[in-house]
């Protein structure tokens, strides 16, 4: 009987202490594993819908009005303070690649035929395709040309063209719709981009030149938002003071005066969001450790009181010729294998959590194998930690004694 | 082969005066030997045999072992000298539970420390069992062998590193006659061999059976 079959045997014989000693590890390790998972793939999905919404994070966020207004503006809110000539200035700017322009509403019922829908409506300038990334699924995006000549055309979103024109077989390509009473020709349709952050849908809305926005259809000059995009990626402060600069500079503010509008950067306010933890990661999190100090304490018991009830084999032990360095090894070693099955175990059933959690978050799985083996070798070792006292006193029987009948 | 000069053992327990267990023994057996150590409970003789068995040490005087100072050896060493010189049987034989016979016999082997031997651990123990007449209990664990048969595993376990001296502490107290006359057999047979044998008991009968008898009274030795 080589050492680790005898540890095996040992701990198989005493299966229930062992499970009962090792149970916070196990359940301390799979827990803590799912729940990097759960926050891991929240983060990222928060972040996607993050991204989904902006098309980029390298950009500065312009929008008008000095830190009062909150949320998504609406034209009814927005002070006209942020004009298509701010926009061309910004667009200047040194540490700006370009900028686009945009004006929205989201209470404008757009018909098409005998079916109405009231999607979010935006007009927006010839480049915003490019400076988001975003693609097209069918047609094409309205030109510069068009921009100027404030054409009646119009670039649907997916959920758009499937609440307005249901019929699959038919295209929507040439049809004409109504934003409130102006007739606009479909152009385009765009690819689908899924869900932004708090889950509404990115798809639902439509997209028409800005200068059409301003003078057909909303009769306001002034903009909801200007998107500035930069020169080089993550030079986002320097933009920023450059285009506060600017502005106040434009807008005649006085050295005590303060903003007239609001400058944004869009990766600090995803940071910001993915930084906060939900309630159940915090309180998993309080699980995971309680089960892993809860585990500590039964290995230094349960051990200990194992080798009470062994005083007699290790005197036997003793007696047939171990030494206390023997002894020591033997109890070390059988903590030890038991450590690594549990963090054996620990790893399964946290890829179990994790597969499981990934299903119930409708989110795919996020695996973080090099974490989880380390914290499955820090498992281990904190086994041995706690098995040290115990397995020092097996090692300190006196022999003598634990023969005595 | 052993020889105690003088040799003292004090336990001190707790707060209460220390014992003296034994008081300037002095003893020395041959080769080959079989003693008996004769005494009324506490008397000594399990000190005395736990020294002899170096699983403790004196608390003064001198031991020698084969040659060996033992008084003055450390854990190491004295581990070394009972995993590969002295062999233990107990009376209330000390079996593993749930562990096979043949388990049990190779048990010492993992302390024999890295001297090969020509022989593997479970083919010495197989043959040992042989030896003791439990050839067809190989398999068996303790609660399915008689005392006997349980004394004779141990028997057995006792010589798996071929030890030259045996310590046998009441080896048939808690033995039937029958099966105590079998193990006394056994325990001649390792003497004849040129083991030495010394045994702690009470009884006369098997106390006759060794050639030379130590009684202990209070610490002090008495040779009979």
């Amino acid at each position: 009987m080589n050492p680790i079959t005898s540890a095996l045997r040992t701990l198989r014989r005493h299966r229930r202490r062992s499970a009962a000693m090792v149970a916070g590890l196990v359940a301390g390790l799979a827990l803590g594993m799912t729940l990097a998972s759960v926050s891991a793939a929240s983060r990222r999905a928060t972040l996607n819908s993050v991204k989904n919404m902006l098309g980029t994070f390298d950009t500065v966020l312009v929008r008008p009005g000095g830190g009062k207004t909150r949320g998504m503006v609406s034209l009814t809110n927005v002070p006209p303070t942020l004009t298509f000539e701010d926009a061309d200035a910004i667009a200047a700017l040194p540490a700006i690649r370009q900028s686009a322009e945009l004006q929205n509403a989201f209470d404008i019922d757009v018909q098409a035929g005998d079916r109405t829908h009231a999607p979010a409506v935006f007009g927006v300038s010839a480049n915003w395709l490019d400076l988001r990334g975003d693609a097209l699924s069918e047609g094409s995006f309205f030109s510069p040309e068009q921009m100027r000549a404030e054409a009646r055309v119009a670039i649907l979103g997916a959920d758009v063209v499937t609440a307005l024109f249901p019929n699959a077989g038919a295209s929507a390509m040439g049809q004409t719709i109504r934003l409130g009473t102006v007739p606009f020709q479909v152009q385009g349709r765009l690819a689908r981009r899924g869900a932004g952050p708090g889950g509404f849908s990115l798809d639902d809305l439509i997209l028409i030149p800005v200068t059409t926005a301003s003078h057909r259809l909303f009769n306001r000059s002034f903009l909801t938002m200007v998107v500035a995009q930069l020169r080089r990626p993550g030079d986002s402060a320097n933009a920023m003071a450059q285009i506060r600069t600017l502005l106040r500079q434009r807008h005649h503010a006085s050295a005590a005066a303060l903003d007239d509008f609001t400058l944004t950067d869009p990766s600090a306010v995803a940071a910001q969001v993915t930084a906060v933890s939900s309630r159940l990661t915090v309180i998993g999190r309080g699980a995971a450790v309680g089960a892993i100090a809860l585990a500590a304490i039964a290995i230094v018991a349960l051990m200990g009181l194992g080798v009470s009830e062994r005083r007699v084999e290790i005197g036997l032990r003793r007696a047939i010729g171990a030494s206390r360095a023997a002894i020591l090894f033997q109890f070390l070693l059988e903590i030890a294998v038991l450590s690594a099955l549990a963090a054996l175990a620990g790893l399964a059933l946290g890829a179990g959590g994790i597969l499981i959690a990934a299903r119930w978050q409708h989110l795919p799985p996020e695996w973080a194998w090099p974490q989880s083996f380390a914290a499955a070798v820090a498992a281990i070792l904190l086994g041995l930690a706690c098995g040290l006292v115990p397995a020092w006193r097996a090692a300190h029987t006196d022999p003598v004694a634990a023969l005595r009948r | 082969m052993i020889e105690l000069e003088q040799v003292t053992k004090t336990f001190v327990a707790g707060g209460a005066k220390p014992v003296r267990a034994l008081q300037a023994i002095v003893l020395r057996i041959e080769r080959g030997e079989m003693v008996a150590i004769r005494g009324a409970s506490g008397s000594g003789k399990s000190s005395l045999l736990n020294i002899l068995g170096c699983l403790d040490r004196p608390t003064s005087g001198r031991y020698l072992f084969e040659g060996h100072d033992v008084a003055g050896a450390s854990d190491r060493q004295l581990s070394r000298l009972r995993a590969r010189r002295i062999g233990f049987i107990f009376q209330s034989f000390h079996l593993l539970d749930r562990i096979t016979a043949l388990e049990q016999v190779e048990l010492p082997a993992l302390y024999q420390g890295a001297r090969a031997h020509p022989v593997a651990p479970r083919e010495r123990a197989r043959a040992l069992l042989t030896r003791v007449g439990l050839a067809d209990r190989l398999r068996h664990y303790p609660s399915q062998l008689s005392g006997g048969e349980q004394q004779r595993v141990a028997v057995a376990r006792a010589l798996m590193n071929d030890p030259s001296l045996i310590l046998a502490d009441e080896p048939t107290g808690n033995l039937d006659a029958a099966a105590g006359r079998e193990v006394m057999a056994l325990l001649a047979e390792l003497r004849e061999e040129g083991r030495t044998v010394i045994l702690v008991t009470h009884d006369d009968a098997v106390a006759r059976r060794a050639q030379r008898q130590v009684l202990l009274r209070d610490g002090n030795m008495e040779t009979a």
